[in-house]
């Protein structure tokens, strides 16, 4: 009977194999080596571009701005253009004022725009999202129409950063163009970036968040009442009340924390009277809430839940509560009598934070 | 080798081949794979503003949670460490798992704790909580410390988990340093989640070994200092970079590392914490969450992050790091077998037909398969069945890909985050990745292996695991440290001292209750002191050098060199018991000839003696493992100090001494055999194999110089000398009309002692016996050897040794012997033998020398018949098999010389109709009515003589059908033996080469019987000289005969008789009436009795023999004979 396959057959597999795996090294090493000659550059690029922005920096806005020799010989590399984009991005953070003027001085003088929008026609979506950005960054405003086109990018990098692109330079309009009907969500990463940018809410913009917090996206609802409270918009106190019924968990918390942030005179009467359907992590929201807000008028209620609360966790949170609203004396009334309960003395204890 | 087997290895191989096909395969596509997710992480997260978080009150709260226990050292500045971490909500819970040193008290001043009174939230069942402590200082507002009952890792971290307040834990190891921003980096991805759940994020952990730290904070990275400690860097580069980056993309990830991962706690909570039986509770955790998640039908998402994130110490000794890798293997045993219902089950989606399947066949598996390919390839080399060619392609195959994958992984970590980025960094990790397979990878293979039997003996634990904390340790001055690493050598080589020195006196015993049971005169009590003596003299000499050799092997490490001495020992132990078994039965001492075989001979060798077998092979793996293990676990379990190591010491330099001085104990009868017998064979294997090196390469630093008087007459040719042999036999046999035939029937192992009347043992061969009455006898004829191998050469050309035997030579010399100069005058030359001719290179020096006829083992039919096989293999054809092809060769006008060579009377001495000869013996012995103790002695080497009777009876058969030839008239016969029997027991040194030498023709006139002492190297002038003289063949005018011819032997001075007992052992040599033997000088006496005489007696034997060895040594580095001219000229003549 032959055999299917020999020995010498199995070693000559073998062998190629062996000469593909030492190509292999070679090529790793040789990819290795230039890696490290790129990381070694940039060593040198950082202290050229730093030198610049310094430069100019400290040289202020009326003086302008030369092209340092040193940087005009490697800008004909496009991995040192990425790298000194990305350079001017970072200190962008770090600066304000007449500084960050500086620093889109220095990004027109050495045309990295024109690197922006290449990197933004480049069809890869890692690129792409860096142009915009840097060209958000950047403030340039020209490069809109083509960061609006983003916004129905497929790749989530992209469309994410021309979303944040869209609130960074034209605030709650730049928000509208993009979050009605929208549909993915909105991570809570995504709606702090976007909320970050965020400067004002303008009149007309009352209308839309009326119907955002309608949405069927509960992302969309979500970062509503995050906007709600942070800029404090009271006179949605009755729309956000309604969702408190809403079936998602998280909204509803966010709900609360929005209704304590606007609350009016009913909203905590609203919440206590809700209590009882409303689910754990609301309750426990609500029970926190109440001694954020140091509402006294409301001790009785937690006294309530302090003895009945089914969750020891849930007394400790009204213990708390109590303890943040001034009833110190009651809870240390409350521990003395309570020696025979050993789980309520300790949620007294705990509340007291008592030194033992 | 049997189908079976050859079956059984290629199954082997195939499977060995399909698990590293697999390997292979898992490892490209991780490669592959975590590329994408390392460039996918970078390219997302290379300008994010991780500082949004940090201050804005939507971000998520975490909980971070450091057990610690025993950390006294270094918690305080730990602490300091992680309460600088950059990030707004959060708490740390450092728990005190009931350490027994001062790590409370030293927070508690530290960071002016104060008792207070907590409420614990958390459900989970953990050890009692003594204490909870925050500090009053608002600046450590961050900080618990809950002070709880020993528990173990797992139960701390459950109580961290029941205490925290936030939504997220971040579990880790109290001694690592976390990067200030590490949370930061960790909150995104749990910002960033959506509609899956992340549950589990784990990031990457670096070395801090050999890094700067200043206030808890890496402020210079650099590469560990140990081999040790830069192994496991690349370690945990291939594993967090390439392996953690892979499955974390593939959504197969199901380990986040115990010492830094971050978890939804309440998913934590959901699946009980974490487990207290295991101790790889950190990956049993993940396992179990997303068991947990899958079952409740939640989508969700375990991931790593490629940051490095956390900066922990690693092992760099070895005990500690083989400790950490066995509760690794553990961990992941446990983590297997409590989910064991998830392999494999398509209900588990990832988990159970991809995850778990891989941490089970390969790092679970791995290790184990490893070292079963390890002792497969040992078995394999044992059987002689490896194909090297194809072990040497895939091994190193194994180690390029082990290559690559470290050297891509080192690429990706660059790619991905540079943490390495001194030059020499990285060269010294490309360095490392090279080393890493010899060295490294050995020590955690095993310790994983050591794992699983750890985990069937339900041995579980943590060990010991001591830190030395981030500061680097004090040195001390070179002579404490001298005085310690002696004590330790001492120590521990006095404890495994006393170990071997009891397996050696029980092999001693056991060696010579075994002498005992086959030879009479040692089973006497003095037999076994002097056995024992000598086996415990050279022990302690063997451990005074292994002390030193242990010394040595430390540098690599103490625990690698105390096992390597372990297992040397084990060596030796084997190798004693397999020596001693080799005496009884070759009767020999074993010595570097073993060496001067081939492997094929080797081989053959084994096979027929039944010793290669799969059971003996396995059984000498047992009894290497059964010495190893007694006397590596003796260094550790035995209570002993310094002194017995002391002892073991002295007691060598004496033992030496004394070996030095005097030589090995014997016993008061003088008896050769005993004295032989008594010897350590160990000794004398290693001290013959050390002379044989010395030898080899010259490095004799006792040169005896150049002796003037060791003139040769031709310096050019020292052998080269007139041929002038006189014609003994001429008078002896009647003129024929043509030169008659020539036939040598040279016997295997038939010695003068059983086939001579005189001879100790007895007569068994009573035709032999018969046939000398018409026959010229030389009754003191010696062999050249104690082996077979030099038998052609000396009797065929009367030829020197040459290094190891002539035959041996790469390429044979030119010179002059019976087949060329027969040949070259009209003979028909042909050689007959029942084995394999190339053995001994037989084959290729007469096929060299121009034989016309070579007749072995492939030119038999099956109506001849092979001796029988026994266990092992078949030596070959039987005796009657070689004279019968002798006797019907064809009868020609031309003459012919022929050949045989017999085989039956070799070991094992398997014949055919053994019960036959055996009552053949039975017969002959009670005819000889020999003295009991010489009774004795012949029944004691019955099998050997049963083998000569048939040899006997095969030569009577040889004659009767000889004699019906029409040629028989006119033929000579010359029948001797090669050498006497090793297996029969010597009464003197002599009698190794005293075998029978006798002629006999129908051309005989008269028979006459010999007394002088003659030799091998006789017979070829002898017989030309006879040729020429009679029937006026053609002689060259010169020749290189060590011989001088039957009629003088050893009457006048020549070269001498110098006779080899083995290939490397040429210390016999007999010149005149004195026989030469290790140096010490015999005298011979009647029919070659001999008798010890002083040093004066024997300085002119010494001498010769020392001229004969510079001739000797000369022919070995000119390796010519012969002047080419001499040699042609008579070639070209004779035409």
């Amino acid at each position: 009977m032959n055999e299917l396959i020999t020995l010498q057959e199995v070693v000559l597999g073998i062998m190629l194999v062996l000469i593909l795996v030492f190509l292999l090294i070679i090529a790793v090493l040789i990819y290795s080596f230039r890696e490290f000659k790129i990381f070694s550059n940039q060593q040198t690029w950082k202290g050229l571009i730093d030198d610049q922005i310094m430069e100019v920096i400290v040289n202020g806005p009326g003086v302008p701005i030369k092209k340092d020799p040193g940087i005009q010989r490697w800008m004909r590399l496009g991995a040192f253009r990425r790298y000194f984009l990305g350079l001017l991005m970072e200190s962008e953070r770090k600066f304000a004022g007449t500084a960050v003027r500086a620093l889109f001085g220095i990004f027109q003088l050495y045309d990295l725009e024109g690197e922006a929008y290449r990197l933004l026609r480049s069809n890869k979506p890692h690129l792409e999202a860096r142009a915009i950005q840097a060209l958000t960054v950047m403030e340039v405003r020209e490069a809109m129409p083509q960061i609006k086109s983003k916004l129905t990018d497929k790749h989530p990098l992209v469309f994410q950063e021309a979303e944040y692109a869209m609130v960074r330079l034209e605030g709650f309009t730049g928000l509208s163009t993009f979050l009605d009907g929208l549909e993915h969500p909105i991570s809570e990463w995504q709606q702090l970036r976007m909320l970050n940018s965020l400067t004002k809410i303008p009149t007309e913009g009352v209308a839309q968040l009326e119907n955002w917090l309608q949405s069927t996206n509960r992302y969309v609802i979500s970062f509503c009442l995050k906007i709600i409270r942070k800029f404090q918009l009271i006179q949605f106190h009755d729309q956000v009340q309604a969702l408190l019924c809403h079936q998602d968990v998280k909204i509803q918390l966010e709900v609360v924390k929005t209704l304590l942030s606007i609350e009016s005179d009913q909203t905590m009467a609203y919440l206590i009277q809700q209590f009882p359907q409303l689910p754990q992590e609301v309750q426990y929201e609500i029970l926190k809430g109440i001694g954020y807000a140091r509402e006294m008028a409301y001790a009785d209620f937690v006294k309530v839940q302090l003895q009945e609360y089914p969750q020891d966790q849930g007394r400790v949170f009204a213990a708390e509560s109590l303890m943040a609203i001034g009833e110190q004396d009651y809870l240390e009334t409350a521990s003395q009598q309570a020696q025979q309960d050993e789980a309520y003395l300790l949620i007294l204890n705990h509340a007291l934070q008592r030194k033992l | 080798m049997s189908e079976f087997v050859q079956l059984l290895s290629e199954i082997v191989i195939w499977l060995f081949l399909l698990y590293s096909a697999g390997i292979f395969s898992v490892y490209s596509w991780i490669a592959i794979f975590s590329y994408g997710a390392v460039t996918r992480y970078k390219q997302g997260n290379v300008f994010t503003d991780y500082s949004m978080i940090a201050k804005n009150p939507n971000a998520p709260g975490f909980s971070l949670i450091a057990p610690a226990y025993n950390e006294g050292k270094t918690i305080v500045e730990n602490v300091r460490s992680l309460l600088s971490i950059y990030y707004h909500k959060l708490e740390i819970i450092i728990v005190n798992d009931g350490s027994k040193d001062d790590s409370m008290e030293r927070l508690i001043e530290a960071y002016d704790l104060e008792k207070v009174s907590y409420f614990i939230a958390g459900n989970l069942m953990t050890k009692e909580v003594i204490n909870v402590y925050k500090s009053s200082n608002p600046a450590f507002r961050k900080l618990i410390v809950v002070d709880k009952k020993n528990g173990g890792k797992a139960d701390a971290l459950n109580v961290g988990v029941n205490i925290s307040k936030n939504e997220y834990i971040v579990c880790i190891d109290v001694d690592c340093i976390i990067e200030q921003d590490a949370i930061l980096k960790l909150a995104k991805p749990f910002m960033e989640q959506t509609d899956k759940r992340l549950v589990a994020c784990g990031g990457v952990i670096r070395l801090a070994n050999n890094c700067k730290i200043e206030n808890g904070k890496v402020t210079a990275v650099n590469l560990p200092k140990s081999w040790l400690g830069r192994s496991q860097a690349l370690e945990y580069i291939r594993a967090f970079v390439l392996g953690r980056m892979a499955w974390s993309r593939a959504s197969g990830l199901i380990l986040i590392s115990g010492a830094f991962g971050a978890f939804d706690k309440e998913i934590v909570l959901a699946c009980g914490g974490y487990d207290h039986n295991t101790v790889g509770e950190d990956m049993e955790l993940v396992v179990r969450m997303r068991r947990y998640m899958i079952e409740q039908d939640l989508p969700h998402r375990v991931i790593n992050i490629p940051d490095p994130l956390c900066w922990t110490e690693v092992p760099e000794d070895k005990e500690v790091l083989k400790k950490q890798r066995n509760r690794w293997m553990r961990g992941t045993m446990e983590t297997l077998w409590t989910h064991r219902k998830l392999m494999f089950n398509p209900k588990y989606g990832k988990l159970g037909m991809v995850s778990l399947p891989y941490w089970f066949f390969f790092e679970f598996l791995g290790p184990f398969v490893e070292l079963c390919g390890y002792i497969t390839f040992w078995i394999f080399v044992f059987l002689g069945i490896i194909n090297w060619t194809f072990f040497i392609a895939l091994y190193a195959l194994v180690l390029l890909s082990s290559l690559l994958y470290s050297v891509y992984g080192i690429l990706v970590d660059l790619v991905s985050r540079q943490v390495y980025s001194k030059r020499k960094d990285l060269t010294k990790l490309m360095v490392t990745a090279m080393l890493e397979p010899f060295y490294f990878h050995p020590l955690v293979v095993w310790a994983g292996v050591r794992g699983m039997i750890d985990f069937f003996l339900k041995k579980n634990g943590w060990g010991e695991m001591t830190r030395q904390g981030f500061s680097q340790e004090k040195d001390l001055p070179f002579a404490e440290q001298c005085k310690l690493f002696a004590s330790f050598l001492l120590a521990h080589m006095g404890k495994m001292a006393i170990t071997f020195m009891s397996f050696v006196s029980i092999i001693s015993i056991l060696e010579w209750f075994w002498y005992g049971k086959q030879f009479a005169k040692l089973k006497s009590s003095e037999a076994l002191l002097v056995i024992l003596s000598n086996n415990l003299l050279f022990a302690s000499v063997l451990l005074l050098i292994i002390t030193f050799l242990f010394a040595l092997l430390s540098i690599l490490g103490r625990s690698l060199s105390r096992n390597l001495i372990a297992a040397l020992l084990a060596l030796f132990l084997v190798g004693q018991a397999v020596l001693a078994l080799y005496f009884s039965e070759s009767k020999n001492l074993l010595g570097a000839d073993l060496f001067y075989y081939s492997r094929e001979e080797l081989k053959t060798i084994l096979a027929a003696s039944g010793m290669l077998s799969i059971g003996n092979i396995a059984l000498l793996f047992v009894a290497i493992l059964l010495f190893y293990y007694p006397i590596a676990h003796s260094s550790q379990k035995l209570k002993t100090g310094v002194y017995v190591g002391l002892t073991v010491f002295i007691l060598g330099i004496v033992s030496l001494g004394f070996l030095s001085l005097s030589g090995e104990l014997r016993s008061a009868k003088q008896d050769d055999f005993l004295e032989t017998a008594e010897r350590s064979k160990l000794h004398f294997f290693l001290r013959s194999n050390v002379e044989d090196l010395i030898e080899q390469n010259d490095l004799s630093i006792f040169s005896s110089g150049a002796d003037k008087s060791l003139v040769f007459a031709n310096p050019d040719y020292p052998f080269l000398k007139d041929e002038q042999t006189a014609d003994f036999l001429g008078p002896y046999l009647q003129k024929a009309e043509q030169a008659p035939n020539l036939v040598f029937l040279i016997i295997e192992g038939l010695g003068n002692a059983y086939s001579a009347n005189s001879g100790y043992i007895g007569n068994f061969t009573p035709f032999l016996e018969s046939l000398k009455d018409s026959s010229l006898v030389w009754e003191n004829n010696l062999s050249s050897s104690g082996r077979t191998f030099s038998v052609l050469p000396t009797m065929l050309g009367s030829l020197p040794f040459g290094a190891k035997g002539f035959l041996e030579q790469e390429t044979y010399p030119k010179h002059f012997n019976l087949i060329n100069i027969l040949g070259k005058n009209g003979f028909k030359t042909g050689f007959f033998y029942g084995g394999d001719a190339s053995f001994d290179f037989m084959a290729k020096y007469l096929q060299a020398q121009g034989i016309d006829q070579l007749v072995d083992q492939g030119d038999y039919d099956d109506s001849y018949r092979k001796l029988p096989a026994g266990s092992g293999g078949s030596w070959g054809y039987e005796d009657q098999a070689v004279f019968a092809k002798m006797t019907k060769e064809p009868v020609a006008a031309q003459p012919y010389f022929h050949i045989g060579l017999t085989l039956s009377t070799h070991n094992p001495f398997l014949i055919n109709d053994a019960a036959l000869y055996e009552r053949k013996f039975t017969k002959r012995l009670q005819e000889l009515k020999l003295p009991a103790a010489a009774q004795a002695a012949a029944l004691e080497n019955k099998k050997q003589l049963t083998s000569v009777i048939n040899l006997d009876e095969a030569l009577k058969g040889f004659f009767e059908n000889y004699k019906k030839r029409a040629d028989f008239k006119h033929t000579i016969f010359i029948i001797t033996g090669d050498h006497s029997m090793p297996e029969i027991p010597l009464e003197s040194k002599i009698d190794r080469f005293h075998v029978p030498l006798l002629i006999y023709s129908p051309l005989l006139k008269e028979k006459k019987r010999f007394s002088k002492t003659v030799s091998h190297f006789d017979v070829a002038p002898s017989v030309l000289s006879y040729y020429k003289h009679n029937y006026n063949l053609q002689l060259p005018a010169q020749a290189t005969w060590v011989g001088e011819g039957l009629s003088v032997g050893v009457g006048r001075p020549g070269f001498g008789i110098p006779m080899m007992q083995s290939k490397n052992q040429l210390i016999d040599f007999v010149f005149m009436d004195i026989h030469i033997n290790a140096g010490k000088g015999y005298k011979l006496m009647g029919p070659l009795q001999e008798d010890p005489v002083d040093g004066t007696a024997a300085a002119t034997a010494l001498r010769n023999f020392e001229r004969y060895q510079k001739a000797n040594k000369q022919f070995i580095e000119e390796k010519r004979l012969v002047p080419d001219s001499l040699y042609h000229q008579y070639f070209n003549e004779a035409k």
